[in-house]
């Protein structure tokens, strides 16, 4: 697909929100905590439902929870 | 390590001790690997039932507020189906080519009897088996 990869600040999010740890998100998204690692990490793209959640999660926006890393 | 990549690793370790064990029953060894047959057999029967062992532990000791499985689990599953299958389709061609060719070729020996083709053919669904979990475990380790 693209050649961009998907850069993302979910850290600093949780530390926001109440220092929240991976494995509560998970919880809270319907995820496992290693997913929520690998996304964390770059390492794997979510779906659009699963990033929506993420961001609803958070009370943002989606495009301030990712974006594009040219 | 998620529950997912310890199912991938026992089960990969279970695929290759079935695979083992089914092989020495089989073709046994060389004569001059026949002393540690005994041996071979009895390892490949215990990291059979380690491998049994954990996934029943892990089965019992489920947490049922974690989510078992989610979106990543099912695509790095659909990967390791894919290779499988790719592998598979190989392996049946491979052997329908040998039942044809058995019809043609008079004395066709050991290879084109139909005992052996159901050996390889068991074969192939072990190491079709094995290359499923060895792609996922590739893929959580990568993703």
């Amino acid at each position: 697909m693209g050649n961009h990869n998907i850069a993302n600040n979910i850290r600093s999010l949780r530390f926001n929100n109440g220092e929240m740890t991976q494995a509560e998100l998970a919880e809270k998204v319907g995820a496992t905590r290693q997913t929520i690692n690998a996304i964390e990490a770059a390492k794997y793209s979510p779906s659009l439902e699963l990033a929506l959640k993420i961001a609803d999660t958070f009370d943002v926006d989606i495009g301030e929870v990712f974006w594009l890393e040219m | 390590m998620s529950k997912q990549e310890i199912y991938a690793w026992t089960s990969l370790l279970s695929s290759i001790a079935i695979l083992g064990f089914y092989g020495i029953t089989v073709y046994g060894l060389p004569d001059s690997l026949s002393g540690i047959e005994s041996d071979l057999t009895s390892l490949f029967v215990k990291v059979f039932l380690f491998a049994f062992v954990v996934e029943l532990a892990i089965g019992l000791f489920r947490s049922k507020d974690q989510v078992e499985k989610d979106e990543r689990d099912y695509l790095i599953a659909g990967r390791g189906f894919r290779n499988a299958y790719y592998f598979l389709n190989v392996g049946l061609i491979v052997l329908i080519s040998q039942i044809a060719l058995g019809q043609f070729i008079e004395n066709a020996g050991i290879a084109f009897t139909l005992v052996n083709i159901l050996h390889m053919l068991i074969g192939s669904l072990l190491i079709a088996s094995m290359i499923n979990r060895a792609t996922q475990i590739y893929f959580y380790q990568k993703m």
